[in-house]
Formats: C-alpha cells, structure tokens, sequence
C-alpha cells in the first residue's frame, strides 16, 4: 500500500484518535496501537493509552510480509493485553483491525491458524483493492470486509465505523467456552465496505 | 502520576454534570476569536466600562498575538480606559459586517509596514501603564504578523492532538420498556424508574438491609438506562437479597435484571411459607428444602425473563443478566444461609473474627466483561442447582452482594472486601489504593440512616470504572465486631 491510500489510512487513524478522545470512556479505557508490514512487520506505535498516543507516520512499499505481521500480532496481543487473574482483572478484549491490499509474500498459514485459535482478539480483517484475496484473509478471522475502491472517502467512512465499533465493546457479552464465539456486536459497516461471507 | 494528574485534575468529585470545556486552541474556535475580536470590546464597555477597567487586560492577554493589528483599539481600551475613545470603537465595530471586517483587515495588514511602527512608539509615552508590554510589541510585531495570518486564511492544515472529552449526563429518549412488551406486560410500563435507588430495611432483631444501585457514568453518557436491579424481601423467618445486572450489550437488559430481582424475592418467600413442619425442625430437611426452594425460585426468575421475551417476540438473548441470591432463613432455633450465583458479580461475607469468607460462585472470563453464562441462557437452569450454605450463621458479622460495577473496581474482590467492610464500619478518610477518589464519610453502619450513607459511599471514582453499581449489605444490628480493639 503506497501513495493516496496510505495517506487516507494515516488520516484515518487520526480521525480514530480524535473520535475516541471526544468519548471519556474511550478516554479512560481505550488503547491503541500500529503495527506495520511490507517487506518487513514491525509494531511502531507500542500499546498506548489514547491521551498519549501519537498518530504516527505510516510508510509501506514493496511485499507484503502478511505471515510476520500476524506473529508480530500474536506476540503483541499476548505481551500487552492484560487477561484475568487471580490478582488482577483482565483487559476488555481486544479489537484488531487487518487492512492489507496485496498478496502474502511469506508463509502465512501457520501464523493465521496460531492467531484464529489463540482467540485473543475480535480481528476484523479488510481486504482493499483488487489484489488482496479474502480467502487468505478467512484463515484469520471470520469476520473480512472488502473495500473494492480505496477512495479517501470509503477510508474515512472506515476508521468512522471503526470507532464506533471501539466504542461498543467495552460491554459485557456473552462468552460461553463451549459456545461457539459470539464476539461482539459491531454495528453495521459502511456501504463502501462489503462483508466477505 | 503526572498523566493521572494531567487529565483527572481538573474534575471535580461527582462532577457528572460538569460539560466539556470549550476547546479555546481548536482551529475554529480561535478563527471565531478573531473574528469577533473588534466586537468583543464593544459590548463590554458598554455595560461594564468603569466598573472592571482592570480585568480587561487579562482577558485579552491570550489574544496579544492579535494586538499588532488592532494595536490602537487594543491599547486605548485596557489602559488608557476613557469611555469616549472606547464608545467611539464601539459604534465602529457595531456597524460593521464581517465581511466590510475582513477588508479592513486586509487593508490593515497591508498597511502594516509603513504606517504601524511609528505610532507604536509614540503611543509608548502615552501609556504609563504598560511600558513594558508595549516595549516588546514592535520588536514582535513582524512575526506575530505572520503568525496570525496563517491560522485565519486556510483553515489549518495540522490538527492539534485533541482534548479529552469530559462525562456527561444525556437524557434516556427512550420508553423504560418499548411497546411490544407493554402491550403483554403493563405492569412494566415504569413510570417510576429512577437513575439511582437505596433503600434500607431493618428485618430482624439483629440484622439491618441496606441497598443501593446507582446508574454509571458510561450509562449516563452514552443516554442508557440503569441496567442493574435489586430487590430485597423479608418475613418473621426469611430474608431474601437479590441483585441482578443487565448485560450491556442486549438491548432490554435493564427489563431482564428488574423482571429476575422481583420474581426471585416473591417465588423465594413465598416457597419457604409452604415449608412443612417437618421439614422446618429436622436440620438436615431444612436444608434441602432451602436449596430446593431457592433453585425453583431462581428457575422462576428465569422463567420469566425468557417469557417476558417471548410474549413480546424479542430473543432472551436481549434480556440477559445475572443473578446473584442470599436467602437467610432465622425462625426458632435454626438459621442458614443459601446462595446462587449465576454471572458475574460478588458475594462476600464477613465474618465476626474479621476473616471474609467467598460466597458464590463468580464466573467471568479471560476478558473483561466476558460472562459465559447469563440467566436467560439455558446452561442457568444447571447452573440454579448450584447452592453454597453456610450453617455457622453465628459466626457472620455482616454480608454483601454486588454487581461487576462494585467487584471490579475492587478486584480481587475477596482480598478487598476486607477494607470495604473497614470502611462501612469505621468510616472513610483517605481513598483506598488506586482509588481516583472516595467521599470522606463516617462509618455507614452506625448511621440510623444507612442507605443515604451507602449512596454516598458508591460515589467512589476509579478510571475506567464507569458502570452501573448495585450491592445490597445486610450487617449486625448494632454491630458485634470492633474495629479499634
């Protein structure tokens, strides 16, 4: 991902930002962080608390790195989400959102099977463009949008629903082990983006 | 410490009501500023002029940048104070549209370079006041200039990383119970339906009932109901305490939580009435009839939740909550306690050697707010078998049973229901431990009026614990256990 679309995801995370930060449960309770893959994946916003997360600049080119962005993902979410214990009262569970626009480059499989049944997250995977396959995207998350266009606007009607869904997951659900996976309910996305059966 | 500080600083305890603050650096705010700048001066002479001369010149210190360009208007209206000059700036800017505005600007800006420096430095002796002020404006000037310039013509390109939003307390637009269940339950048509409710009740000779259920701040904002519930009952032989917290994400939950609370109280005392005699003097019967008893009546609460859904033809699902029960029977010679747990939440009893014993059985998840069994689930019909009992009644000094809202923030909660009892029993003078703030407070048990003292006590502000908070105590009448021995 280069170019317009790159510019419209940094602008997105921006408009996230300032959305969570008008919403004072988001304020207390909310986190954020970016990990980036092209040739190589690399986490380059840690976890943050959003008062002191800072939108940062996004540069992508070359492969697509797809199978390290997921491993890089499982280490982070096990490294910095906070789970219940004894001692300590586990984090709200994450939501994990997936945009890539091309094929993977390396070997992804094992890294998405590792993810799907570690559970540790609600990951809600976009595919944009033509030349990134849903399929693939399957193999992580039952839950994959396509984004056909990559128009600034389709983007912006993105990182929208993206916060409204932050917004509604800090509520307590359903989570019966030997249920299947209710997750939670996100709100109805935008039209520009398709929900991948 | 210092991001706490930064961002929890400026609120004030139980400042719910408190709006945000108007953003003063975003773009539009100060464009507006700006705009207005010429008017701003103008109203206020007019009412004000001799009265606060001298708060003028704070007010306006955020805006120096702007002097430059006004300098004259700026300068006469703080410190040389004469209503004349001012009055005469008021019929100017009175008069003027924004637009004929904007072109005097332009032309000022213009002009600028030839015509400002000069009466810059004359004006100087004319102004005792401020000498020093005026004296580092020209030397400014220039850079200011270009400064001011930048953010009024496009409309700022770089967003300044954006303020935190402050709580709020929005209004509930909808009816406490949509129609299509009114219409097969009119008795759920609440009118009645408070934000925050207490209650206390002294049951026996020994034992006094104190509740409360407070709606959050989360609720409040986002214009939700409370969606906890609590209902206690009492009889010559039973008590039965109820709480019930509605899942936030179904829909109908508050209706869930109202409907289990009531239906338990009522199906519990009334199926300990029918106990037979026999039942009720061998020790052994009496239990198991108290399990039964309370299994059926938590079936019940059940029961109802689901055909409250069904008869209005939404899915249980909607209804979900959780349900947590005490019953404590006391006639004769015998006394027990019973409870059920069915979700999450927290039972704790305190027992008169100071030591807090876990009652019930919590469920919750790997993540917060994870629940993997509500009572409108099926798995609850089991899970209403499931009955702890404690026979060395004798031995409690007091008990409580609370929602998420309360176990959270004072999780693990049978490490912490120790100082909670503390609390209610000695009083409050400093916050626990990662606690933002809690009211100081005398001891909530000595109080005649208990329940106002336990509203009071559920005020409590941690971050990120905003939900709605229900617990219902039942203590020692005078209490037994002393604190200061």
């Amino acid at each position: 991902m280069n170019g317009a679309p790159i510019e419209s995801v940094k602008s997105g995370i921006r408009a996230l930002h300032s959305e969570l930060m008008g919403d004072p449960s988001a304020v207390e309770s909310a986190y954020l962080s970016v990990i980036t893959f092209d040739s190589n994946a690399q986490q380059i916003v840690p976890l943050t608390e959003i008062t002191q997360f800072n939108p940062p600049e996004i540069q992508a080119g070359g492969t697509t790195a797809f199978g390290a962005a997921l491993s890089l993902l499982s280490e982070s979410l096990d490294r910095e989400v906070q789970k219940t214990t004894e001692e300590e009262k586990g984090d709200w569970k994450p939501l994990v959102f997936i945009f890539t626009d091309g094929a993977p480059t390396d070997r992804w499989d094992e890294p998405a099977a590792a993810l799907k049944a570690s559970r540790a997250g609600n990951i809600i995977a976009v595919a944009c463009g033509d030349a990134a396959d849903p399929e693939i995207l399957k193999e992580v998350t039952e839950t994959v949008l396509v984004m056909k266009e990559m128009s600034p606007e389709a983007f912006k009607q993105f990182f929208k629903w993206v916060s409204a869904s932050i917004k509604q997951t800090s509520q307590k659900i359903g989570a019966n082990p030997t249920a299947p996976a209710e997750g939670v309910a996100l709100p109805p996305p935008p039209p520009e983006i398709i929900i991948h059966p | 410490m210092s991001l706490k500080e930064w961002f929890f600083g400026a609120e004030v305890p139980g400042a719910e009501n408190s709006k945000p603050a108007a953003s003063p650096n975003s773009p539009s705010a100060s464009e507006s500023k700006q705009a207005n700048k010429p008017a701003e001066p103008a109203k206020k002479p007019d009412a004000k002029a001799e009265t606060k001369p001298a708060e003028k010149p704070k007010v306006e210190k955020p805006a120096e940048p702007k002097a430059s360009s006004e300098e004259k208007k700026k300068s006469d209206n703080p410190f040389t104070g004469p209503a004349t000059t001012k009055q005469e700036d008021v019929e100017h800017t009175q008069v003027l549209t924004k637009s004929e505005l904007d072109k005097l600007k332009d032309q000022d800006k213009e002009r600028k370079p030839i015509k400002f420096v000069p009466p810059e430095k004359a004006s100087k002796p004319d102004q005792p006041a401020a000498p020093e002020k005026k004296k580092t404006e020209p030397e400014a000037s220039k850079p200011e200039e270009k400064k001011e310039e930048k953010p009024a013509a496009p409309p700022s390109p770089p967003p300044p990383s954006p303020k935190a939003a402050t709580w709020k307390v929005a209004p509930v637009k909808e009816p406490w119970a949509p129609e299509a269940v009114t219409k097969e339950f009119p008795e759920l048509d609440r009118l009645d339906y408070q934000d925050h409710e207490y209650a206390e009740r002294i049951v026996s000779d020994d034992w006094r009932v104190i509740g409360g259920s407070r709606r959050g701040r989360k609720q409040a904002h986002d214009s939700r109901f409370r969606e906890d519930a609590m209902a206690f009952g009492s009889n010559d032989e039973v008590t039965v305490l109820v709480v019930a917290d509605g899942a936030g994400s179904s829909k109908y939950s508050r209706i869930g939580s109202h409907v289990a609370v009531h239906e338990t109280v009522d199906s519990a005392i009334s199926a300990i009435k029918a106990l037979s005699d026999e039942e009720m003097k061998d020790a052994d019967k009496l239990e198991a009839a108290l399990k039964k008893a309370l299994t059926a009546s938590v079936r019940k609460a059940r029961g109802k939740a689901v055909s409250v859904a069904d008869k209005s033809k939404l899915s249980p699902k909607d209804f979900r909550a959780t349900l947590l029960t005490i019953v404590h029977y006391h006639a004769g010679d015998k006394e027990l306690l019973v409870a059920n747990q069915i979700g999450d939440g927290a039972i704790s009893l305190l027992m008169k050697d100071k030591s807090i014993r876990k009652f019930g059985a919590s469920d919750s998840g790997a993540f917060s707010g994870e629940v993997s069994c509500f009572l409108t689930d099926k798995e609850a019909e089991k899970k209403a078998e499931e009955i702890e009992v404690v026979k060395d009644v004798k031995d409690v000094e007091a008990m409580f049973l609370c929602s998420d809202g309360i176990e959270d923030p004072f999780y693990p909660i049978d490490k912490k229901s120790l100082d909670i009892f503390q609390q209610w029993m000695c009083g409050v003078d400093k916050e626990l431990t990662g606690f933002k703030f809690q009211p100081a407070q005398p001891a909530v048990f000595e109080q005649e009026a208990a329940a106002p003292a336990l509203a009071q006590w559920l005020e409590f502000e941690k971050r990120g614990e905003n939900d709605d908070r229900t617990i219902l105590v039942m203590h020692r009448h005078p209490a037994t256990v002393r604190w200061d021995e």
